[in-house]
């Protein structure tokens, strides 16, 4: 199914990863993106390439630890919208593991959740072709008020009430 | 209490124009009713038997005069002219049209007050002891910190999103009228012996098809660090709670699953890493909060308040004194309950007049302030105690002067099949005879404290586990039947009732308890409330009145 | 649906813009319940499948079992009436 990829801020942008299912389509251009089991029985063969992991939703960024850096990209599954598992694993793997490369939700990714999975760590979406990107930068901008702090950059409320002057140096 | 600041109307009135679209795009069926839902629920908006039901949250059970107007307000505009006081101190109205929700919510916004996140898989609205602030028996008031939480929890982008809704809940008093135990999170604050304010953190309680007292999880956290680790508690019920199976996804099953020492290593490994990060709350917004929470200003009064006079003089004042007034932390004060259990009236509902009656009243006589309870009463904290006849004449002469708090007729009921989605069988009929049948205010007073709880089916939102006798509609060849269970408490001392016998049909349940009453007032000791005789005298009494035969 | 009814069935939903109770009368969507279609065992597939066919402003349209043209459980029996507690409101008082 054709799929449609969204940066952070709604825009559309040419996909050029593919995802391999299993070692029989690991052969081919780069950059591709493993499950964690592929990428543990396949380690060696993938040295050097250009190479993303996906993680099920049932696994921790954790198990990846400081390899993280190894690969350009993580897409984070939402097997159905309702299993919020991924928003987890993206804000360890921004906040915890430091982790810099491309955040991508795959799988049932709904509009409405779109500012929930930016505000996780999320910079890149994976929806269905025929959604609207003009949309998608709506929602993204819907809000300009937070609670709560995450790795996102942006003040929450709490920071903006008590941000104090810069003191005179 | 908490007034918003410019970044919570900003927030309100985004979230009104946020779900205005998707209402639009639902109504023009650019979504389905699958993806809708989830959005629906988030914003309180239910699909009952009759119509929309919108639960209008209402913070940690805390209501301004003119809050309460508003609501009446919306009551007359938007529905039939009443709501319903919840079990979770929000507020109901069950005729609500989806195309009408935006501008309701927009009505709500105007006086501070919204309906996020009164259902869903996230955090729902935080509870707190309805007689904060004005209790004797407190530490501070809990509602600084459940305003913390509130704000914490609103649309928290990790935790929209959960395998189930999740509850919390706070007190501050040793004696627990929030009924902290069966939350997924109670919170009790307390000092330790340095003078440090924290709390015991108690997880994994809850009621519906799997009915469990919470566990004491940590002792003492520090308040500085109340919401990292409420973020590291959220994360591993993310993470880890069950997803396959609707009935065991809350974190209860997590913590049966786990254990108890297991997911406390988990939490305390995540809460090792969030401490003193961003997410904890800096003491100047602490302050900031609790500076809304300063008491009002009270008068310095005697004791000479003519209350005695006037009890002496009118029975109905009496009872009233005896069984709604509460003692209050300032000399000449008192807190004065409303009850709007009338007998045989349907409890827990208000109509618009009563609202605007008690807006009224509040203003006159508890500087604009009123409560919910979870047990659906509402409450006026700060009357001066030589104001409680008038209130009360008021009270009366609105269909509120009840004097049965905690007495057998002050019944908690859930809506059930007359009006909720997901019932089983009827709660407010049995409601009705059940109160009709205890009428007498002098009956009632000689029966002494009991709660009774009914349910209209499983998922237990008339909370029917932790009533001293609890009532659960099933339904049974195609008719209503109800069983009947002893012993439970919803205070520091929680328990589960326990089931007496097999379900009993509608009209046998006033009679069944007749009997359980008598029961007890034959095995009573001296001034032994219901739940203590229960306790020291078990079940098998109950049992062999009501089924004429003990357990083998 | 999973098996066939018993008995004559009818169908009904709930209206998206207001969420009351409606029921199907074989070519559009009534508030009434006396308004509602009655399919015998043999026809009541087909008579949700048009239903759901017209259900665009209709939420989740299911069949429900009558008997003595009304609906059998006592469930259905509210729905089509309003709350046995509130005689005064719902399509029973004129007030749906």
């Amino acid at each position: 199914m054709a799929r449609l990829l969204l940066k952070a801020d709604g825009a559309p942008i040419a996909d050029t990863w593919r995802h391999a299912a299993d070692e029989t389509e690991l052969a081919g251009a780069d950059p591709i993106f493993v499950s964690l089991d592929l990428w543990r029985a396949q380690r060696d063969r993938l040295d050097g390439r250009k190479v993303g992991l996906r993680l099920a939703n049932d696994q921790s960024p954790a198990e990846i630890n400081e390899d993280i850096g190894r690969f350009a990209a993580v897409a984070l599954e939402f097997p159905a919208f309702k299993d919020g598992r991924a928003f987890s694993a993206a804000r360890l793997l921004r906040e915890r593991l430091g982790y810099a490369g491309e955040v991508r939700a795959v799988g049932q990714v709904l509009i409405d959740q779109a500012l929930f999975m930016q505000r996780c760590g999320f910079d890149a979406f994976e929806i269905a072709e025929g959604e609207d990107p003009a949309a998608w930068r709506r929602a993204l901008g819907q809000f300009s008020v937070f609670y709560q702090p995450t790795g996102d950059g942006r003040a929450s409320a709490v920071s903006r009430r008590h941000t104090r002057p810069v003191a005179a140096a | 209490m908490y007034r918003y600041d410019e970044f919570d109307h900003r927030f309100v009135a985004e979230r009104v124009t946020q779900f205005r679209e998707q209402v639009a795009r639902r109504l023009a069926n650019e979504i389905d009713e699958e993806a809708f839902k989830p959005l629906r629920l988030m914003n309180g908006l239910y699909l009952q038997l009759h119509a929309y039901m919108l639960r209008v949250a209402i913070p940690y059970g805390t209501l301004s005069s003119r809050q309460m107007r508003a609501l009446a307000d919306i009551a007359d505009t938007y529905d039939k002219g009443y709501g319903h006081f919840t079990t979770r101190q929000n507020i109901q109205f069950n005729w609500i049209k989806l195309a009408d929700a935006p501008d309701l919510l927009d009505d709500l916004a105007k006086v501070e007050m919204h309906a996020i996140q009164t259902s869903g898989n996230c955090i729902r609205n935080v509870t707190a002891d309805q007689f904060a602030g004005a209790a004797a028996d407190e530490i501070d008031d809990p509602r600084i910190v459940s305003e913390a939480i509130r704000q914490w929890s609103t649309l928290h982008p990790e935790f929209s999103f959960l395998p189930r809704k999740f509850k919390i809940a706070v007190t501050a008093a040793p004696f627990d009228r929030a009924a902290i135990k069966v939350h997924d999170i109670g919170l009790r604050l307390s000092e330790n012996d340095d003078g440090e304010r924290g709390f015991e953190v108690v997880v994994g309680g809850g009621l519906g098809r799997t009915p469990r007292i919470g566990h004491v999880v940590r002792d003492f956290l520090p308040e500085r660090h109340l919401l990292s680790y409420l973020e590291a508690i959220l994360r591993v019920y993310n993470q880890l709670g069950r997803r396959d199976n609707l009935y065991k996804a809350r974190i209860k099953i997590l913590l049966d699953e786990s254990g108890i020492a297991e997911f406390s290593r988990l939490v305390e490994a995540e809460w090792a890493e969030l401490k003193d990060t961003a997410v904890d709350l800096p003491a100047d917004e602490l302050a900031r909060i609790a500076a809304y929470f300063a008491p009002p200003a009270f008068e310095v009064l005697g004791d000479d308040d003519g209350v005695d006079a006037a009890a002496r003089s009118n029975p109905g004042f009496a009872q009233w004194l005896r069984a709604n007034v509460v003692r209050h932390k300032v000399q000449g004060y008192a807190i004065a309950n409303v009850s709007l259990k009338p007998a045989g009236g349907i409890p827990g509902d208000a109509t618009s007049a009563q609202m605007r009656a008690v807006a009224d009243l509040a203003e006159r006589y508890s500087f604009g302030e009123i409560r919910v309870a979870h047990e659906q009463n509402l409450v006026l904290p700060h009357v001066r105690r030589a104001d409680l006849f008038a209130l009360w004449q008021a009270l009366d002469a609105a269909g509120m002067g009840d004097g049965n708090l905690g007495l057998i007729g002050d019944i908690i009921a859930c809506p059930g099949l007359d009006y909720c989605g997901l019932a089983t069988a009827r709660s407010i009929p049995v409601a009705q005879a059940i109160s009709e049948r205890f009428a007498s205010p002098a009956r009632q007073h000689e029966i002494g404290p009991l709660s009774l709880n009914i349910s209209g089916c499983i998922n237990a939102c008339g909370h029917h586990h932790v009533g001293n006798i609890g009532i659960l509609g099933v339904e049974k060849r195609g008719e209503e039947f109800y069983q009947i269970t002893l012993g439970g408490r919803a205070d520091e001392a929680a328990a589960l009732g326990e089931l007496i016998g097999p379900a009993l049909p509608a009209d046998e349940v006033a009679d069944a308890i007749e009997a359980v009453v008598e029961t007890y007032l034959a095995l009573r000791q001296p001034h032994e409330p219901f739940v203590e005789t229960y306790a020291r005298v078990g079940i098998d009494p109950f049992k062999e009145r009501l089924y004429g035969q003990a357990a083998a | 649906m999973a098996r066939q009814p018993k008995g004559p069935v009818a169908i009904t939903g709930n209206r998206l813009d207001d969420g009351r109770v409606v029921y199907f009368t074989g070519s559009r969507w009534s508030d009434v319940a006396s308004d509602a279609a009655i399919a015998q065992p043999t026809e009541a597939d087909a008579l949700l499948d048009r239903a759901r066919a017209e259900a665009a402003k209709v939420i989740d349209p299911y069949a429900i079992e009558i008997a003595k043209d009304l609906p059998s459980r006592y469930r259905e029996q509210l729905r089509a009436a309003g709350p046995s507690v509130r005689l005064d409101l719902g399509k029973q008082a004129g007030r749906p």
